[in-house]
């Protein structure tokens, strides 16, 4: 133990002799460390902080304790009486509303909510002007909204306003609604009133899509009442069919979107730090390469090979561990500046906080990355003979890598792949992340190891200038894999993005509204079908419309076991959670065809039937037969499955997981949800006759939906395009590194040429050729490599229809080659210019 | 603690014993047969020179001995130590406890000063005492203004001192030296060639050098005549 002890303390005192003359030869090493391990720390702390920050501000975000919502209905007299018990009550109702200018211009669709006289039990309601109080009086036809309300309405506060039957006044501007971000996302501006004032709207009708949450303020503060208080609600109110959510997740919507996009972000840190593991990797053997001398003296002296493995692992810890903690330390200082804005973003005061777990996470990669991506050139290192010494010539020939080295090297590998199946909410996403950075390094590896042969055979079919470039490609000591992989890892990733944001923006922008209708329609009353169907039918450019009866209820069981104590896949997670849609329907539904099981009669009156999507029922293991049981309206329906349907929900119409056999809901109140499609111009007439002859029911124009979701979905590939540049700035870095490695023997054979009256246009081209070969091909199978994974990110990920984009891969594939050559003739030309016949003389 | 040397097979009177030696390696070109059943046994003490024209297989020699490289086939026992039953380590023990060697390139760590390259096979054996015996013996050598020099702040010659005190510090039984003066002038290299003699006689040292200099070689006990692989004394 004491020889251990001592061999360790010996090794360290020689690798701190090694690294005292300083770290200029670890630039790159350090840096691509560097880039990789702060992207990952900086984004999950900014995470961490962001989702932290929701949960203390729980009970103001959510508006009190905890949320009870019902849909359709309001409570029972029990329910209101059990609830009223267990503290202070609140009762706010939301729903979608069209409001429109009082001279029949503009309609806008807005997000109504409806207070009472104890809101909000939490935090303060900002007015511009203020309000002196908030009685009843001061309530009536009064509404407060955004100030975006305003603009897009061309509106002043005082104005007046059309909201279902009843013309309101605009009182106030909304600066700050304290429970906003409960709601989760909103399709339109905020519009806020007194309960009566909705009611006199008459909007609030039976089986209108209106949300009524009961907030608490509960008397007993405990963590322990909440879980006491889900528990007696489920029991005592089985049937309730009410949605329950605590101050503990607050927004659950918000929070899962801030997870999401923290996990794609790591995961483009990751790619960074992959890439710069392959310039760890170069850094390491061009250093050990320098060290090779001392290594064997070492050796000579008597040194053991697992002392000299120590002494430079200890060195490559070191400077790892310097890295990263730089890594680390500017990563959690950056969310400090980020947070302000996001909070801004979200109107939620956030103090920037501090979190260890997401810096473990991110210092595990580094170590990981830094130790795994060594083990190869330090074992190689290790094993070389001392002989060498004796022949005055260090040799490069390729030994074998000790099996100590390998191990250690497949543990970090396995500790990565671990690190990145914890950090995944999804298990299949950490799958994928993996399967395609393993499957890209191979395919590199063998593009690099298939040029050099190709580059060999070629060699007799060139001229002078393509034989030099071509025998560059396969002579020992070559970079063609450091370059294959730094270049390839970068456009894939790159190749990869385009094409996915190619896909949504194609299918978005073409494809989608190709096929979808003009409008949606809901709220439509069982007594205006006809109305509204003959509208719709006189407006010129009328093409098509479809009409179906609309519930939402949630999923209390299958086949009798009860919902909560159900695991589903995490693709179908979002059908048991929440509220869906349902319909009801004699015939099968137009857009969805039947697969499996017969549909039931027209004219069937019996026990409830039931249609599923066939997705969702593979994912539950459900089979013809089997029942499922929805809370509608408060109350439990068991419907007996009698059919499956594959259902389509990227057509653009009306789509349904879940439709039941007519009776009994064509009983139950409920209105009824419709799609219409018109041509360019009968938009216009339409949007403004639907308004003002039926001002109840809330029409949705898709395109403006599709341009909000592009939007957002363009802030989100800002964000990634802005990380995707780390990872290519990292493989910019593993390219120069490549190139500097090389550098001696480039500028050796520069100086021959030279002596035997090259001209340095010439010598350039020799080189510029060689790269031009290289960096093309690694371009191409990259370029291919991004096209396939960004196949089976949207096919099988996102399970939607992927396009090939030839345009959007041969952009990214030559702009990454254009970089190449670029960085790579900026090299050449610098290094030749200090070439000089000395060279020859030391020689 | 100084870790405990290789407890030697055979304890014998010749620090070099060498049966029958055959060494033959392979290259792209095809097997090539460096030495050709080579017999040599060297006394305590003795200072054996070898000389021979380039490519002869002196080197390969020099390499089986310090266990650099093995056999192909033959015994090779040295300073009691039979190297067919050593393992890769144990030839790296035998290296620190029983051997010095001095390089034509002199071969000092570039990143350790004159003084830290001398203590180097002392700190490797644990010795406590290892920079005060480093010290002394760089003292022996003329070099007590250099102990803080790096390699790259010294002369040729004052290199190859610092190499000649490396090789010493341990007080090894054997030191091997290939060239030592190759690559000084010639003042230099009889200086140089005075103090291994000098050193290594107080000593007690077995040399076994190995140089193009027919009259450096002369200044040793035996001289020996390496020729296509085959040794002639």
């Amino acid at each position: 133990m004491s020889s251990v002890k001592g061999d360790v303390t010996l090794a360290c005192r020689l690798a701190w002799r090694e690294l005292r003359g300083g770290l200029a030869g670890f630039r790159i090493f350090l840096l691509c460390l560097f880039l990789g391990v702060v992207t990952i720390a900086a984004v999950g702390s900014l995470s961490a902080t962001l989702v932290d920050g929701l949960s203390q501000r729980g009970q103001e975000i959510l508006g009190g304790d905890a949320d009870i919502r019902l849909i359709h209905r309001e409570t029972t007299r029990e329910e209101k009486a059990y609830l009223e018990a267990q503290g202070t009550l609140s009762q706010i109702s939301t729903m979608r509303v069209m409001v429109r200018r009082t001279d029949g211009g503009k309609a806008l669709l807005a997000e109504a909510k409806a207070i009472d006289g104890l809101y909000p039990l939490v935090g303060q309601l900002q007015l511009d002007p203020p309000l002196q109080s908030f009685a009843a009086a001061q309530l009536i036809d009064a509404v407060f909204v955004e100030q975006g309300f305003l603009e897009q309405l061309g509106l002043e506060v005082g104005e007046r306003i059309l909201l279902g039957d009843a013309t309101l006044t605009v009182r106030a501007v909304i600066s700050h609604e304290p429970d906003r971000l409960s709601g989760g996302f909103a399709y339109g501006p905020r519009v806020m009133m007194s309960q009566e004032t909705l009611r006199s709207t008459g909007l609030y009708q039976p089986g209108s899509l209106i949300n009524n949450h009961y907030r608490i303020i509960l008397r007993n503060q405990q963590a322990e009442s909440l879980d006491a208080l889900r528990a007696n609600l489920a029991e005592k109110f089985p049937n309730a069919g009410w949605r329950f959510r605590d101050r503990r997740d607050a927004s659950p919507s918000v929070r899962r979107s801030i997870e999401r996009i923290g996990l794609f972000l790591t995961l483009v840190g990751l790619t960074a730090l992959t890439v710069g593991g392959v310039g760890v990797g170069n850094a390491i053997t061009a250093y050990l390469l320098k060290r090779r001398t001392s290594i064997t003296i070492l050796k000579c002296l008597g040194a053991r090979q697992s002392l000299v493995g120590e002494i430079y692992i200890f060195q490559i810890i070191a400077l790892a561990a310097l890295a990263i903690f730089i890594a680390l330390t500017v990563g959690s200082i950056l969310p400090q500046f980020i947070v302000g804005y996001v909070a801004e973003f979200l109107d939620i005061p956030m103090e920037a906080g501090f979190d260890i777990g997401p810096l473990l996470v991110a210092a595990g990669f580094g170590f990981a990355t830094a130790i795994g991506f060594t083990m190869r050139p330090l074992g190689r290192a290790a094993q070389t003979s001392p002989a060498q010494l004796f022949r005055d010539a260090i040799s490069e020939d390729q030994v074998s890598v000790p099996l100590i080295y390998r191990a250690i090297m497949a543990i970090c590998f396995l500790v990565i792949i671990g690190l990145c199946f914890f950090i995944a909410e999804r298990a299949d996403i950490a799958a994928y992340f993996i399967a395609g950075v393993g499957f890209s390094f191979v395919v590199l590896r063998m593009t690099a190891t298939l040029l050099k042969g190709l580059a060999r055979i070629l060699v007799p079919y060139f001229g002078f200038t393509g034989r030099l470039a071509l025998r560059n490609i396969f002579r020992p000591g070559t970079p063609v894999y450091s370059v294959v992989l730094s270049v390839g890892l970068s456009v894939a990733l790159v190749s990869t993005l385009a094409m996915v944001e190619g896909n949504f923006a194609s299918q978005l922008r073409q494809d989608f509204p190709d096929r979808a209708p003009s409008f949606f329609a809901i709220d439509i009353q069982p007594d205006q079908k006809q109305d509204f169907e003959d509208f719709a039918r006189s407006i010129d450019g009328f093409v098509d419309m479809q009409m179906v009866p609309m519930l939402r209820g949630s999923v209390l069981a299958i086949n009798g076991v009860e919902a909560e104590q159900i695991t589903v896949a995490s693709d179908i997670a979002w059908f048991m959670r929440g509220d869906r849609g349902l319909t009801y329907s004699a015939m099968p539904p137009e857009n969805s065809d039947v697969t499996d099981g017969p549909w039931w009669p027209s004219d069937y009156d019996g026990a409830p039937l039931v249609s599923m999507d066939q997705r969702i029922a593979n994912g539950l293991g459900l089979s013809l037969g089997d029942t499922i049981t929805m809370n509608v309206l408060g109350r439990p329906l068991t419907g007996e499955i009698t059919n499956f349907r594959k259902v389509d929900y990227g057509s653009g119409q009306i789509n349904f997981a879940v439709v039941f056999s007519p009776s009994p809901l064509k009983n139950a109140p409920h209105t009824l949800l419709a799609t219409i499609s018109l041509s360019s111009e009968g938009e216009a007439k339409f949007a403004s006759g639907a308004v003002s002859r039926f001002p109840n029911i809330t029409t949705v124009r898709v395109k403006d939906a599709i341009e909000t979701v592009g939007q957002l979905l363009n802030q989100f590939g800002q964000a990634i395009w802005s990380l995707s540049m780390v990872t290519i700035f990292a493989s910019l870095l593993v390219l120069a590194g490549a190139l500097a490695s090389s550098r001696q023997g480039r500028i050796y054979d520069a100086a021959i040429l030279r002596a035997l009256g090259a001209r340095r246009g010439r010598i350039m081209s020799v080189f510029l050729a060689e790269y031009a070969f290289t960096g093309l091909v690694a371009a191409l199978i990259s370029g291919l490599i991004g096209t396939f994974a960004s196949y089976a990110l949207i096919e099988g990920a996102m399970r939607s229809t992927w396009v090939f984009l030839p345009d959007v891969m041969a952009l990214s594939v030559l702009g990454a080659f254009a970089a190449t050559m670029i960085l790579a003739a900026v090299s050449f030309w610098l290094q030749l210019g200090g070439v000089t016949l000395n060279i020859l003389r030391r020689e | 603690m100084p870790r405990k040397s290789v407890t030697p097979v055979s304890p014998t009177a010749l620090v070099a014993d060498l049966n029958n030696v055959h060494v033959r390696l392979s290259s792209r070109a095809g097997q090539v047969h460096i030495l050709r059943g080579v017999n040599l046994q060297i006394g305590a003490g003795e200072q054996i020179g070898l000389v021979g024209p380039s490519g002869s297989g002196k080197s390969t020699l020099m390499m089986i001995m310090a266990g650099l490289e093995r056999a192909t086939s033959g015994g090779v026992i040295m300073a009691g130590h039979d190297f067919s039953k050593l393992s890769e380590d144990g030839l790296a023990d035998f290296r620190r406890d029983q051997l010095g060697i001095v390089f034509q390139s002199f071969h000092l760590v570039p990143t350790m000063t004159a003084l830290e390259n001398v203590a180097l096979p002392l700190e490797l054996a644990h010795d406590p005492d290892a920079f005060e015996k480093a010290t002394q013996i760089l003292g022996e050598v003329g070099l007590l203004e250099r102990l803080d020099h790096y390699p790259v702040q010294l002369s040729g010659g004052e290199q190859q001192r610092v190499a000649l005190a490396r090789a010493l510090v341990a007080s090894p039984p054997i030191l091997l030296a290939d060239e030592p003066t190759g690559n000084l002038d010639q003042n230099t290299g009889h200086q140089i060639m005075d103090l291994i003699f000098g050193l290594t006689k107080a000593r007690g040292t077995t040399v076994f050098l190995i140089t193009h200099d027919v009259e450096l070689a002369q200044r040793c006990q035996r001289v020996m005549h390496m020729r296509d692989g085959i040794l002639d004394e």
